[in-house]
């Protein structure tokens, strides 16, 4: 793996990053005009409530190197060695390149794209130009800007129309240079009436220092289906700062689920827009901070379109001196009349010493809509702690069966067997530890 | 240990919640393979007795000793009463949501299991004939634990982990679960089926009602954070027939008025 190494970020560097990808003129001038973006925008303003918990100078990148990519990824015919699971694809990122991009062969002869991003502005034009930057462009956020910028290869996924694609496209972010910036990309593309299962997983092999600022944006259009899972399991050196965007049109329906264990530092900002009549979108999240983790997740639902529905379940178990804010905006628009949403945000405290934030926020300008939310933030309750000890459990044993109550609905959502295991054990791991 | 070790004892006990004395200084023995049955008004401390039998760490103990087999546990934590082979029967247990009934069944035993394994067939086939005994519906280990229970469901489930859990010493708090016939019926059902010589149970009730169902050794009356009259099954029917004033009555008059119980 090569890594072009310098002191602080500039213009020469999207130059470097886009001349590395071999990308197209199209997308360079993009990414220039990103960068100027970056440039141009100050620091988001603390007082403005979506920054009020997080720090964003803990995100900028002057002491850190932005990787460029080597070389762009290849397709293999075999599916990579040690996977448990049996996916429909595989994508891995190293650092900062795709460097095996697999699909079955039933998916391949279907059309399924996993391809690196960069390559695919020039492989698939059409399809990235109408929808890169579409639901996350650079003009989303100063980090957003940044990225856009900066992204290295960034990996693209696309479901032809009616392919319903059976099994998860497993991607595997691994991030492993000391000392570095990292932008990963996703790109993903539903088709009309096609069916995708998607499982985003982010590590840090090595647990080197890292800014991570990653941004996943997609498109799911009229009658097709998404499932996205983002498995959140940086390092305890990292500082993440992660956007994540779909937009459903007419009778799309998306749902996502944001597992968030690791990191030192993050902000996640999680939306679904309903574009289109009919839309629906199911979010669920869980966090599970310990340590001294900071955690500041903000989702939306924006209801754009009439007769579109959300259901937002965001839950948030934290340990030792762990904190979490969490905002979630419901929005329903003028014109979208007969919309549901509903939100909930439950909050578990393991110990006093944590501390969680729950701020519920509705915009709502139609009056014809069914709408709820709810949020509590609570220790855990000594009575269920009690009861389960009265049937010999330790305390530690009972807290752990609590916690599994807590998020298992969430989790049981996880068909894959071998994954949700494997998630378990994580989470298992940080109860002990 | 001999087998005339009593298998549950309270001596002296003195016992405050919230710095108010409930329990002021109860002594109790209770025989292996007896099924007993403690009385007594709301409000007198049976409760609060069987709570702190459990460890239950809102109750402060003041003074006295409680014994398991002959081993004094008055400083033993909760889940290490429970693995040394007692139980507590809550008369409102706890709903446990997300937690599927099969799963927390699995996690008592191995938590009671010698090097904490299960064999899980063999688990499975033991839920499985302790639910028919009972006359649970299958759905029921899928369901979360007391989550949307009725009453009844919350009994039989807590029956069933009696029966799955096998202690030497069960406590059932139904001190006012008279009201409900059925739920009744399954605790006594429980007791009866689980009566056996190497088994003792606490009957916790304010009725005499459950009582027609099982049939106790002895009999226990509380008032007032005491034990003030022991007897055999009849001071139940005493007790049904006459009303808790005819005791207190009886236990103002001098000592050598009183009939014998």
């Amino acid at each position: 793996m090569e890594a072009t190494l310098k002191s602080a970020v500039s213009a020469d560097d999207v130059r470097a990053v886009a001349e590395a990808a071999g990308e197209p003129e199209w997308l360079a001038t993009w990414r220039h005009d990103a960068w100027d973006v970056w440039e141009q925008t100050p620091l988001p303003d603390r007082v403005r409530h979506l920054w009020r918990y997080t720090d964003p100078e803990k995100f900028l990148i002057d002491k850190v190197t932005p990787v460029v990519p080597a070389a762009a990824g290849q397709a293999e015919d075999e599916l990579p060695a040690g996977m448990q699971e049996s996916p429909a694809g595989v994508g891995i990122v190293d650092d900062a390149s795709l460097q095996t991009a697999w699909l079955a062969p039933e998916w391949r002869e279907a059309g399924v794209v996993i391809a690196d991003l960069a390559t695919a502005a020039s492989t698939h034009e059409e399809l990235v130009r109408e929808h890169l930057g579409r639901a996350v462009g650079p003009d989303a956020g100063k980090f957003e800007a940044l990225n856009a910028a900066l992204f290295p290869g960034g990996v693209f996924v696309y479901v032809p129309r009616g392919v319903a694609v059976q099994g998860p496209i497993h991607l595997f972010r691994r991030h492993g240079l000391d000392l570095s910036a990292a932008f990963p990309r996703l790109l993903v593309v539903v088709d009309e009436g096609a069916e995708a299962t998607i499982i985003d997983e982010y590590s840090n092999p090595g647990d080197p220092r890292v800014v991570s600022n990653a941004v996943v944006e997609g498109t799911v259009l009229p009658n097709g289906h998404l499932n996205y899972f983002n498995i959140q399991r940086l390092g305890s050196r990292t500082r993440s700062h992660a956007r994540q965007q779909f937009l459903l049109q007419r009778d799309a329906s998306a749902s996502t689920v944001n597992i968030a264990l690791g990191g030192q530092y993050n902000k996640s900002d999680i939306a679904n827009i309903q574009q289109g009549e009919n839309a629906q979108s199911e979010m669920i999240g869980v966090t599970f901070g310990a340590g001294s983790q900071h955690f500041d997740t903000h989702t939306e639902h924006v209801h754009e379109a009439g007769n579109s529905f959300s259901d937002m379940d965001f839950k948030v178990v934290l340990e030792d001196e762990a904190r979490s804010a969490y905002t979630g905006l419901i929005r329903i628009e003028l014109d979208a009349a007969n919309c549901e949403a509903y939100q909930e945000n439950r909050n578990l405290l393991l110990d006093p010493t944590c501390s969680a934030q729950s701020i519920p926020e509705l915009e709502i300008l139609n009056e014809d809509v069914s709408c709820t939310h709810g949020a509590t933030v609570g220790p855990i309750d000594q009575d269920q702690v009690y009861y389960l000890k009265t049937r010999g459990l330790p305390e530690r044993e009972a807290e752990r069966l609590i916690v599994e109550g807590f998020f298992g609905p969430a989790l049981d959502r996880i068909t894959d067997e071998g994954l949700r295991d494997r998630l378990w054990g994580l989470i298992d791991d940080k109860i002990a530890g | 240990m001999s087998d005339q070790t009593p298998i549950f004892e309270a001596r002296g006990l003195r016992v405050a919640i919230e710095g108010k004395e409930i329990l002021r200084g109860v002594d109790l023995t209770i025989e292996r393979g007896q099924v007993h049955a403690l009385m007594g008004r709301n409000g007198s401390g049976k409760s609060t007795l069987a709570y702190v039998a459990m460890g239950h760490p809102s109750y402060e103990v003041l003074g006295g000793q409680v014994f398991y087999n002959g081993q004094d546990i008055t400083e033993l934590d909760t889940d290490e009463r429970a693995r040394l082979g007692m139980f507590l029967a809550f008369q409102y247990p706890m709903a446990i949501p997300g937690v599927t009934v099969s799963k927390f069944m699995h996690a008592a035993i191995k938590a009671r299991a010698e090097g904490g394994t299960v064999q899980l067939r063999e688990f499975r086939e033991k839920l499985t004939s302790a639910m028919d005994l009972l006359g649970v519906d299958k759905t029921f280990t899928g369901r979360y634990v007391n989550e949307g229970f009725s009453g009844g469901e919350k009994k039989r489930l807590e029956i069933l982990q009696m029966f799955m859990l096998e202690p030497s010493f069960s406590i059932l708090d139904e001190t006012d679960s008279g009201l409900d016939i059925d739920a009744l019926k399954t605790v006594a059902e429980g007791v009866n089926a689980t009566r056996s010589s190497e088994r003792s149970h606490l009957v916790i009730t304010h009725y005499q009602r459950l009582l027609n169902y099982i049939a106790p050794d002895v009999v226990h009356v509380m008032m007032d954070g005491k034990i003030v009259r022991t007897g055999g099954p009849e001071l139940a029917h005493q007790l049904e027939a006459n009303g808790y004033e005819w005791l207190e009555d009886e236990l103002l008059q001098p000592a050598g008025a009183q009939e014998t119980a």
